[in-house]
């Protein structure tokens, strides 16, 4: 028995036309959820919210919200009737209609008096009270976003779906609008999905992530559990920076690289003497002075409250390494490094031409000691 | 509970697209008509023609082309390169006065600068005055010649270069230009080197559309008796009486057409790459004073000028004060037009309609096709679409009247050639792609997400169309009514062939009576012609200003 959450997609396969495009996606939100799709472009996110919106039909599998189906294979419940708000990459506002009227647009069989305060409600609660009356094109690209997600949640609908909608407004404005919308939704409790290639937007605002690519969902977690735990090297190299280190199964709970020996805690699950992978994220690595494993510095990269390094080690493989201010070093200097790895991350070695282990899961679990 | 609708099968033949591929199927009768010439019919009067007059059409034709070509660049390009780049007197009233001569359709401006400029004219008995000469002993500018031709569809043709190739001037990024100073060029050199060569495909672009003007041109070329192949067809047609024969000088003239739409099409493909950065520093204008302001002046007015303010006041003269209105005809003359082209204008408008938003809601292969093949009458002279509206329907007409006289024992005669119905269908066939353009850029932009928003927001597709569409492509619908209705009421070739007897519109009646030698009479017809044209000329000129707001 399955439990009813708030929304649930159930092996839900796309298609345009006779190409599958999203193969077999399931995910489920809570009620006040906001979930996020990652993954880069044409990966099928997008269309994954335009099925749940009720723009797409499905193929197979289908999609319930409150325990009603709104789409399968052989019904589709028009978009208009699914009390799901949506906002759109380009805005999208009705330019011939006042901004107040564009709210109200959805609200249209509510009461005057209920729509004027609601109106009103918004307006104050995205930051613009005064713009009532003025037309979309009078405002800045924000103030257009931020009035689209009020005209979105007017009808105070059960869903709201975001598609990527800080992709057109530049970096500054981004910055300070997420965090804002994040507000702004968990206030009006709403339960959300956003669609995103930037992994940061997606940290910022979601409960949980769903890693997407070639129209699969790859993994599914929360923030923390994707960038520390990824299961798969698509995942690992999509989110946050890092490098792979090539390395070998010691036996059933460590593994050899040029970093030493890396102990796990739970069984790798990998017959002695295989060849795998390690990812080393940039944290993972820390300075030190005493340290006898050294790196050469390859490249600096200031990064204000911090400095990047990439150090080059004895046998030629290059890690990432976070160094604060204060030490100041110079390429070509040698960087005394030590490891602070909290997850051991191993995966299976890759084609890179044909990638074609990028599927198999990897195996992460919690180190215990380093040792040399 | 919600109402649950069962999904549309992909495979289900959606209206939308099965009317937009009838449509294009009707539309594109006319050419396939033509094109079937190619193969069959006899050979015979071609081959006559062949012998005797066809070399004459094509030297006619290709030097026309020529000299008009020249023309047009020669007035079309200073121009655009004086109000986009430099600052002079004048200048912001140039900007768009420089359009007012394609208001002023060719056969019109040709008749009136005859009534100028031949023996009996205002000029040559002035100069006959002044220096006391009489017939033949002096030399003066036959107007009823090719150079005529050349000159008169120049004057009023350049705007289509002058247009598209200001376009491209302002597109310009100031810092490209900059680039070149900064290189070492000099603002001059910067033209040449740079600003020309960019602008390159938008000349070509826009000399192309002169250029298909100039081969479907009928009017001008007749009345001042330059044997071209619109003629030439026109001449098949009624004096030898023979429809194949028509055709098949048709199928040639296709073919010069075809090579221009090829031109045309290549030109507009590589003048995408130009215009990608979304934003761009406009440039600092050149300003000229002086000597140069004043020949920067020159050069702009002199086009103004000859292609409008001259022909239109001889025009406005003739009509007030020497005109004979008596006969009451010229308000039936202009009831005629009138309603036609309000006619003509719905009917396009609707088949441009159902084409865009087929072509917006199911983007498939057969729908994109049936939008370019309904497109294609545009590059078509009137002629060639009259021959080929009139040979099928005629045929029609034969079969109805058979079927009729054997079924029903009466005569309802010519009910498709002999009517309305032939000429608005040529209309509609000429002027579709005019109007798709117009609603199609309407529709563009309303971006789909548009539609999306309203439906997530609780809209029907219905309520949709209702509440966004309809007040959001209202402009963009009459912007494209009007345009076609100013086409149909200027337009002169496929009018005289297919008009029902005994029915005139103010084009037929103007140029027949120019033809009689009765300039003056012709002239309120000819003058009401150049006002109405000149609405959407205003429209265009009001864009540009708007897009130039910033500056």
């Amino acid at each position: 028995m399955k439990i009813e959450k708030h929304l649930n997609v159930e092996s839900v396969t796309l298609a345009y036309g006779e190409e599958d495009v999203v193969h077999n996606a399931s995910l489920s939100l809570e009620k006040g959820e906001i979930g996020c799709l990652l993954g880069p472009s044409g990966c099928g996110k997008s269309t994954l919210l335009r099925a749940i919106a009720g723009f797409e039909p499905v193929k197979s599998g289908r999609i319930c919200m409150r325990g009603q189906v709104l789409s399968d294979a052989h019904n589709i419940l028009p978009t208009e009737q699914r009390n799901i708000g949506m906002v759109f990459q380009d805005i999208a506002l009705f330019p011939h209609l006042t901004i107040a009227e564009n709210i109200v647009f959805g609200i249209k069989k509510w009461s005057k008096k209920d729509q004027t305060l609601r109106v009103q409600e918004l307006l104050s609660l995205i930051g613009l009270p005064d713009i009532a009356e003025r037309y979309p094109h009078s405002l800045s690209g924000g103030q257009q976003q931020r009035v689209a997600l009020a005209r979105a949640m007017a009808p105070k609908p059960d869903l709201l779906l975001l598609d990527e909608p800080f992709s057109g407004l530049d970096a500054n404005l981004r910055e300070t609008l997420v965090p804002e919308i994040r507000d702004i939704l968990r206030k009006e409790q709403m339960s959300a999905i956003l669609v995103t290639h930037d992994q940061m937007e997606a940290f910022a605002m979601a409960d949980k992530i769903a890693v997407m690519q070639h129209g699969r969902i790859q993994q599914c977690g929360s923030a923390f559990n994707i960038y520390h735990e990824p299961k798969n090297r698509f995942v690992a190299d999509f989110i946050g920076l890092g490098e792979f280190l090539q390395a070998s199964i010691k036996d059933e709970y460590s593994v050899d690289s040029a970093l030493g020996c890396l102990v796990g805690d739970e069984p790798l699950g990998y017959a002695p003497g295989t060849s795998v992978e390690l990812l080393i994220r940039p944290d993972d690595i820390q300075h030190s002075e005493q340290s006898s494993l050294t790196g050469r510095i390859v490249s600096k990269w200031f990064r204000g409250s911090h400095y990047l390094y990439h150090v080059k080690l004895a046998n030629g493989e290059v890690l990432p390494c976070i160094t604060a201010c204060h030490h100041d070093h110079d390429v070509g200097e040698d960087l005394g490094i030590s490891i602070e790895l909290d997850h051991l991350v191993v995966l299976p070695i890759c084609d890179p031409e044909t990638g074609v282990c990028d599927l198999q899961e990897s195996e992460v679990v919690q180190t215990q000691a380093v040792a040399r | 509970m919600f109402v649950v609708t069962p999904l549309k099968s992909p495979y289900r033949v959606n209206w939308l697209t099965s009317s937009s591929f009838v449509i294009a199927v009707l539309l594109a009768l006319p050419i396939f008509v033509i094109a079937g010439f190619v193969f069959s019919g006899s050979a015979d009067v071609f081959t006559h023609l062949y012998h005797t007059v066809l070399f004459d059409y094509v030297s006619n034709s290709l030097l026309l082309m020529l000299g008009v070509a020249f023309g047009v660049l020669l007035l079309g390009i200073p121009t655009a390169w004086l109000t986009s780049v430099c600052d002079f007197p004048g200048r912001r009233i140039f900007a768009w006065a420089l359009l007012l001569p394609l208001a002023v359709p060719a056969y019109i401006i040709a008749y009136t600068y005859t009534g100028l400029l031949d023996f009996a004219g205002p000029v040559q008995t002035a100069i006959r005055q002044l220096t006391g000469l009489g017939y033949g002993e002096y030399w003066f500018f036959e107007i009823r010649s090719l150079a005529g031709a050349i000159l008169m569809l120049a004057l009023v043709l350049y705007p289509y270069v002058y247009l598209l190739s200001r376009a491209a001037f302002l597109e310009q990024s100031a810092s490209t230009l900059e680039v070149s100073r900064t290189l070492g060029y000099n603002q001059w050199q910067g033209l040449f080197k740079l600003a020309l060569p960019l602008a390159r495909p938008a000349i070509i672009a826009g000399l192309t559309l002169a250029l298909m003007e100039t081969l479907a041109d009928y009017g001008t070329v007749q009345y001042f008796g330059v044997n071209t192949f619109t003629t030439g067809i026109f001449r098949t047609f009624y004096g030898f009486g023979d429809a194949v024969a028509a055709a098949q000088l048709a199928v040639c003239l296709l073919s010069f057409v075809a090579l221009l739409v090829l031109v045309e099409k290549y030109s507009r493909r590589k003048s995408r790459y130009h215009s990608s950065a979304e934003f761009k520093a406009k440039a600092k204008l050149i300003s000229l004073s002086g000597w140069k302001a004043a020949v920067a002046f020159l050069i702009c007015l002199l086009p103004i000028l000859f292609g409008f303010l001259i022909p239109a006041g001889q025009l406005a003269f003739w009509s007030l004060t020497q005109a004979d209105l008596s006969d009451g005809s010229f308000f039936q003359l202009a009831w005629n037009s009138f309603y036609l082209a309000f006619l003509a204008a719905i009917i396009a408008v609707s088949f441009a309609l159902i084409l865009a938003y087929a072509s917006r809601l199911n983007p498939k292969k057969v729908v994109r096709f049936s939008v370019a093949t309904a497109g294609l009458g545009y590059a078509l002279p009137g002629t060639i679409i009259a021959i080929g509206v009139i040979i099928p329907f005629a045929w029609m007409d034969h079969q109805l009247i058979a079927m009729a006289k054997k079924w029903f024992s009466v005569d309802i005669g010519l009910v498709l050639s002999g009517t309305l119905v032939a000429l608005l269908f040529a209309y509609t066939v000429r002027f579709l792609a005019v109007s798709l353009g117009a609603v199609q850029s309407g529709l563009d932009k309303i971006k789909p997400s548009i539609d999306g928003a309203a439906r997530t927001l609780g809209c029907t597709p219905m309520q949709v169309l209702k509440q966004i569409h309809v007040p959001l492509m209202k402009s963009s619908v009459l912007t494209a009514l009007l345009i076609v209705f100013v086409d149909v009421l200027k337009e002169l070739p496929a009018t005289l062939i297919l008009r029902p007897f005994n029915f005139n519109t103010l084009a037929v009646r103007a140029f027949e009576l120019a033809s009689d030698e009765r300039l003056i009479d012709a002239a309120p017809a000819s003058l009401l012609i150049v006002a109405v044209g000149l609405i959407p000329v205003i429209l265009l000129s009001r864009s540009i200003a708007k897009g130039r707001a910033g500056s």
